[in-house]
């Protein structure tokens, strides 16, 4: 298996990555559902594995089925998706792992002299906990959030220990990490501290994630808590003054006064026109009577 | 139309030449009906490829998300363009006082009336669900120039409408009651529109002031109906459509294919409907130095257009410009520019290439490019947005329009065709009483030392 061997190039992926595995037996299925997540995220650069037909970009995508690619580690392949770099977009919000995963059996499909390493040691640790909950408490004076992380364990809730935790508010576009990853300790516990300055709605309410870092071990785990940790938003809504971006009924009066003067101005004139028709056929009306 | 105020009307002899002449074509003959059936054919075929559009949705077209607006949009500019020619000739031209233009104003506002009449039918095409089209009206936003494009659109639509029907109404009553092999309901439709029409004074007065307010308000709305159109890309900020000269870029191009679309249809009706004494060699002559005219004014707007912001070459001006000059478009982009403008503006400088049937082929490739301008103009834009293009497939990159998209644009083409031809096949072509008073104008001119009397308005009612 070529996998495993270090890649020589400039996109370094450290040792533990690289040794990553998939949780999983690449099979028929995952390759097709990796086709058909390859066709929509990746086809727009990297073209059809095996026809070379990728974007002309700097640097230049490659074709997944060629020894650049196939030469990294399953691991590395896996962490290239996941993280990206430069114009190669990270998937970590995209894709889950184990579609991801499901890209890599994909892109493996087209070498023939791949054989896939399955990571089964990581599979039996995971059978711990039947179910993950994580709750999230406010600590007002001390500008702390403190999550506790509890684990269901043959009908009993136990704390689950030593497991990366991170919490991030929810903001327009994306979300703001507050403080860093934490790892809880014994009690399932960690503590993150917020800033004073974070920026809440018209009420001061921050909406917050809770989630455990672990994807692979625990699978998506997260937890939605609001708190009013924030500052007034007290900035006047966009649609409240007349403006372009506004409702008809708020529109710029310029904008009003010019259409409506404009439209009845001239189809004043299209109506004086009709009426003058009108005129034209009484007057030869008159004319045939006489 | 009278532009010096004094009035001469035709006798009698000059009526009797001029519209046996002119009412000859007016029939439905059989290379009529044959034409209709072919048209009418290829629409129905054409109308099948809209029902698949219908039951399947856009889906069936090229468009996709990034370019969303393909060939329909295209063909609804260069249908909007090609109508404001109506505009140009009988007003503008009309209103200077140039009376050359006479026998040829008709065509004129036949093809901005059939254009501009199909126009809106395009834009129906283009949108996935037809059925809410009122919603432009009832929901319709007065910021979007979208909804001032439907006003404008409407408006020079019904003011097209009323100066074809205007000029017409003397020549429906002569045509009335000279016309012999026609059908009698086509008679009723002569009398109706004629609108009583007795060649009366008080009716000539009337008359000439309608059409005098129509001229000088038909104007602006022309201005208005192709800046707006300019203003649907002008007012989006991306790269090939943030111009500030859009509008008279977009003005000066109507022209440049109105006037090749004339040029044509004076060919066509010269030849088939032997006009030749009317739709003179000189016609040609002026109209084809027109176009010469109005391609120098695009010319210079498509240098400004292409070559400021080739100097600068901002990134992403950069990207859309490479694609045009040298890249994926680089074909379509040269054959337009120079078989379509360059080289029929320079042929056309000299006097041979004036001549009806050289004005005419050239007036082919000068239409032609003028479609294919329409569409360099709205679809590479979209093919470079600011953001980059990520998580779509491969086949969404570029725009390809599929076969059932290209038989729906056909039928629109067919459509104006048909209008065109009914239009010209009903009623007379070119003005029976404009020209006569043009004719007697002259006559009265030299015979005005041997005493004849010019007042001659009872002579023309028969």
């Amino acid at each position: 298996m070529s996998g495993l061997k270090s890649t020589a190039q400039e996109w370094e992926v450290s040792e533990d990555k690289q040794q990553r595995l998939a949780p999983f037996a690449f099979n028929d299925q995952s390759v097709t559902a990796g086709e058909e997540l390859y066709n929509t995220n990746c086809i727009s650069c990297h073209g059809n594995p095996g026809q070379g037909n990728y974007q002309q970009l700097d640097p230049i995508p490659g074709d997944p089925a060629t020894e650049k690619i196939q030469s990294n580690s399953d691991g590395s392949i896996y962490y290239k998706i996941y993280e990206g770099k430069g114009l190669m977009p990270s998937f970590r919000n995209i894709l889950a792992p184990d579609e991801i995963w499901e890209v890599v059996a994909y892109i493996r499909s087209f070498n023939d002299s791949y054989k896939q390493l399955v990571a089964e040691v990581q599979k039996l640790e995971n059978v711990r906990w039947s179910e993950i909950k994580i709750l999230l408490a406010l600590n007002r004076e001390n500008k702390e959030l403190t999550a506790t992380v509890k684990g269901l364990e043959e009908d009993k809730w136990t704390p689950v220990p030593n497991t990366g935790l991170i919490v991030a508010a929810e903001r327009y576009f994306g979300q703001l990490q507050i403080d860093e990853e934490k790892l809880t300790d014994e009690k399932g516990m960690a503590s993150f501290t917020y800033p004073e300055n974070i920026k809440g709605d018209t009420l001061g309410h921050v909406k917050l994630q809770s989630m455990l870092t672990d994807q692979d071990l625990f699978g998506r785990v997260s937890t939605d808590t609001t708190f009013r940790i924030g500052m007034l938003n007290d900035a006047q809504p966009l649609n409240k003054e007349r403006a372009l971006w506004n409702s008809n009924k708020k529109a710029p009066l310029w904008l009003i006064i010019s259409y409506i003067s404009v439209v009845l101005a001239v189809w004043g004139f299209i109506f004086y026109v009709l009426f003058q028709l009108r005129k034209i056929y009484f007057a030869g009306k008159k004319e045939t009577v006489n | 139309m009278n532009n010096t105020g004094q009035k001469y009307i035709a006798r009698k002899e000059i009526i009797d030449s001029v519209s046996s002449d002119i009412l000859r074509p007016v029939r439905q003959n059989r290379s009529f009906i044959l034409w209709m059936g072919f048209l009418g054919i290829a629409l129905i075929a054409c109308l099948y490829a809209y029902t698949i559009q219908l039951r399947e949705g856009l889906i069936v077209t090229g468009l996709r998300d990034f370019v969303s607006w393909g060939m329909y949009i295209a063909n609804f500019v260069f249908f909007v363009a090609t109508s404001l020619i109506g505009m140009l000739i009988s007003a503008v031209l009309g209103l200077i006082g140039y009376s050359w233009i006479k026998p040829i104003a008709r065509i004129a506002e036949i093809i901005a009336v059939a254009f501009a009449a199909v126009a809106g039918l395009v834009i129906i095409s283009d949108m996935g669900r037809p059925d809410r089209f009122p919603y432009l009206f009832m929901y319709g936003r007065i910021h979007s120039p979208i909804l001032w494009d439907v006003t404008v659109v409407t408006t020079y639509l019904v003011l097209s409408l009323l100066l074809y029907l205007l000029p017409l109404l003397p020549d429906l009553a002569i045509a009335k009651s000279r016309l012999k092999n026609v059908p009698g309901w086509l008679i009723k439709v002569y009398e109706i529109l004629s609108f009583k029409w007795v060649h009366s004074n008080e009716q000539y007065k009337i008359l000439f002031r309608s059409i005098r307010i129509l001229l000088i308000l038909i104007i602006p709305t022309a201005f208005a109906i192709h800046t707006v159109t300019s203003w649907l890309f002008a007012v989006t900020h991306r790269s090939g459509w943030n111009s500030t000269i859009f509008g008279p870029y977009f003005l000066t191009g109507a022209f440049v294919s109105g006037t090749a679309a004339v040029i044509i249809a004076m060919f066509f009706y010269r030849n088939n409907f032997k006009l030749k004494s009317y739709i003179t060699a000189d016609h040609f002559d002026k109209m084809a130095k027109l176009l010469v005219l109005v391609s120098v004014v695009y010319f210079y707007f498509n240098i400004n257009e292409f070559l400021v912001p080739g100097y600068k070459l901002e990134k992403f001006d950069a990207i859309h410009l490479e694609a045009l000059f040298s890249g994926h478009h680089a074909l379509l982009f040269w054959s337009t520019q120079l078989l379509g403008l360059v080289i029929p503006m320079i042929l056309l400088l000299f006097r041979k290439m004036r001549k009806p049937l050289p004005a005419a082929i050239i007036s082919v490739f000068v239409i032609a490019g003028a479609w294919m301008k329409r569409y360099i103009i709205v679809i590479p834009t979209q093919e470079h947005p600011f953001l980059p293009i990520q998580h779509v497939p491969g086949e969404w990159f570029v725009y390809k329009p599929t076969l059932t998209e290209t038989a729906i644009t056909l039928a629109s083409v067919i459509l104006v065709l048909m209008i065109i031809t009914i239009l010209s096949k009903t009623f007379p072509v070119v003005s029976i009483w404009e020209v006569a008073e043009e004719k007697e104008k002259v006559v009265a001119k030299e015979s005005s030392n041997q005493g004849y009397d010019n007042n001659g308005e009872k002579s023309i009612n028969n």
